[in-house]
């Protein structure tokens, strides 16, 4: 004996199959995921391509973090230069999502050139600061306040403070992710690439052959994705700040680079591989005074109200 | 009454992604350690066998990085690094699929690294990256 459906029935039952469907995911909740359990297919970040390749904020961004950059200037025993820092005693001037999301990577990288340079007696100033800018951009609940306490707690250990800093921007991260709030998380990224720019290029103002114009130079690796980056934001409010950007990129994208490939050495029991593949950037003199104008102009239109 | 049906089934599977997503950048971090830096931008998402997730980074001379992934247990996550002419500088299958690698540095350089999941249901994937301290 056959059984069908007719097409009206079969309409019917649609409602019903999605209900059960529902039902039975409400039930499983979200509980520890089992071996049967559907799978959930579906992204959860953003910029995800058709191929599945997940990209940051959809782009390929190929940029140091401002920890790794102050604290390379500190092993070069590169001096602690309180005109590399922004003013972080009125956060309260800056207005505007984008100008505080700015500021707030501004004053992100200036904590961790202060952890890198042990000032601790000026950390709890930017820290207030920080977290005043998190409040207005209502993002402060994100960050666990036992996070917040133990920085301040931690100032005599730079390197736990180091960590700790990283795991208070990586909260913020998950959080504007998940909230789908890119523009402030790019905006956060790109304060804090400038004011590392501005942390290279301040001490060697005046020093023809700094030992940080290497690592300046090397910034025109990170060039095209800030570029990309800094496009990708539609703000009136960003408008100046953005041409700017656009400018010192495309200077630091033109300098010459050279590589050559040489294979990596493996040491499978300590878990490690050296690569010895050799590359240089060639940056004519004269063009690092326009690069450091640049960064100027650049940091000066961020951190002015 | 269809409609609300679709969107609630749809908001229940977004919040067991987030859910299994959060618990993914928890084990990241606890297979990165404590020698390391974690820089605050991660990679993630739900990967399934052929899905692959990329990025590039700059990594700069004279520091030792770590790649490290949210794989637990079983699972296979193959970490593979490239140079920028796509030569292959380091890959996770013929060092039995680490969940963690680390990486000296001569000289500045652009590296991709590309993570593949050989896993036949889609898992949440966190990779860090980070330098030593």
């Amino acid at each position: 004996m056959q059984y069908s459906l007719r097409p009206y029935e079969l309409k019917s039952l649609v409602p019903s199959c999605l209900m059960l469907m529902t039902l039975a995911l409400l039930l499983a909740g979200c509980s520890e995921p089992q071996p049967s359990q559907p799978a959930v297919t579906q992204p959860d970040t953003t910029g995800i391509s058709g191929s599945g390749t997940i990209l940051l904020a959809g782009e390929m961004v190929v940029i140091p973090p401002p920890a790794l950059i102050s604290h390379m200037i500190a092993k070069e025993s590169i001096p602690f230069e309180s005109q590399s820092l922004c003013d972080a005693t009125h956060p309260e001037q800056w207005t505007g999502e984008i100008k505080k999301a700015l500021c707030l990577g501004v004053l992100g990288a200036d904590l961790s050139y202060l952890i890198n340079h042990g000032q601790g007696a000026t950390t709890p100033q930017y820290l207030a600061a920080i977290r005043r800018l998190t409040d207005d951009l209502g993002i402060s609940h994100e960050v666990d306040p036992q996070l917040l306490n133990q920085i301040e707690a931690g100032l005599e250990n730079p390197e736990s403070m180091l960590g700790l800093h990283g795991i208070f921007f990586r909260n913020l991260e998950a959080y504007l992710k998940k909230n789908n709030r890119l523009d402030i998380s790019t905006c956060i990224l790109l304060g804090g690439w400038v004011e590392s720019m501005h942390h290279l290029a301040n001490p060697a103002d005046s020093i023809a052959g700094h030992p940080l114009d290497k690592l300046l130079a090397d910034q025109t690796y990170s060039a095209n994705g800030i570029r990309s980056l800094a496009q990708s934001i539609q703000d009136d409010s960003f408008e100046d700040i953005q041409t700017a950007l656009v400018d010192l990129c495309v200077v630091l994208e033109e300098l010459e680079k050279k590589y050559e490939f040489k294979e990596p050495v493996h040491d499978r029991r300590q878990g490690i591989t050296y690569l010895r593949c050799q590359s240089e950037v060639i940056y004519p003199d004269d063009q690092l005074p326009e690069i450091h104008n640049l960064i100027a102009q650049t940091r000066q239109l961020i951190i002015t109200p | 009454m269809r409609h609300i049906l679709i969107l609630l089934y749809v908001m229940c599977a977004s919040t067991c992604a987030w859910s299994q997503c959060e618990e993914s950048l928890k084990a990241a971090e606890k297979t990165f350690g404590t020698n390391f830096i974690a820089e605050p931008y991660f990679i993630q998402g739900m990967m399934g066998q052929g899905d692959s997730l990329s990025f590039e980074s700059l990594w700069l001379a004279n520091n030792t990085y770590r790649i490290a992934t949210s794989a637990v247990d079983k699972q296979r996550i193959n970490i593979s690094v490239f140079d920028q002419n796509n030569n292959i500088l380091f890959k996770g299958s013929e060092f039995n699929y680490p969940s963690d690698w680390d990486f000296f540095v001569e000289k500045s350089m652009e590296v991709r690294c590309v993570i593949r999941c050989p896993m036949p249901e889609p898992v949440c994937v966190t990779v860090l990256t980070g330098f030593k301290k």
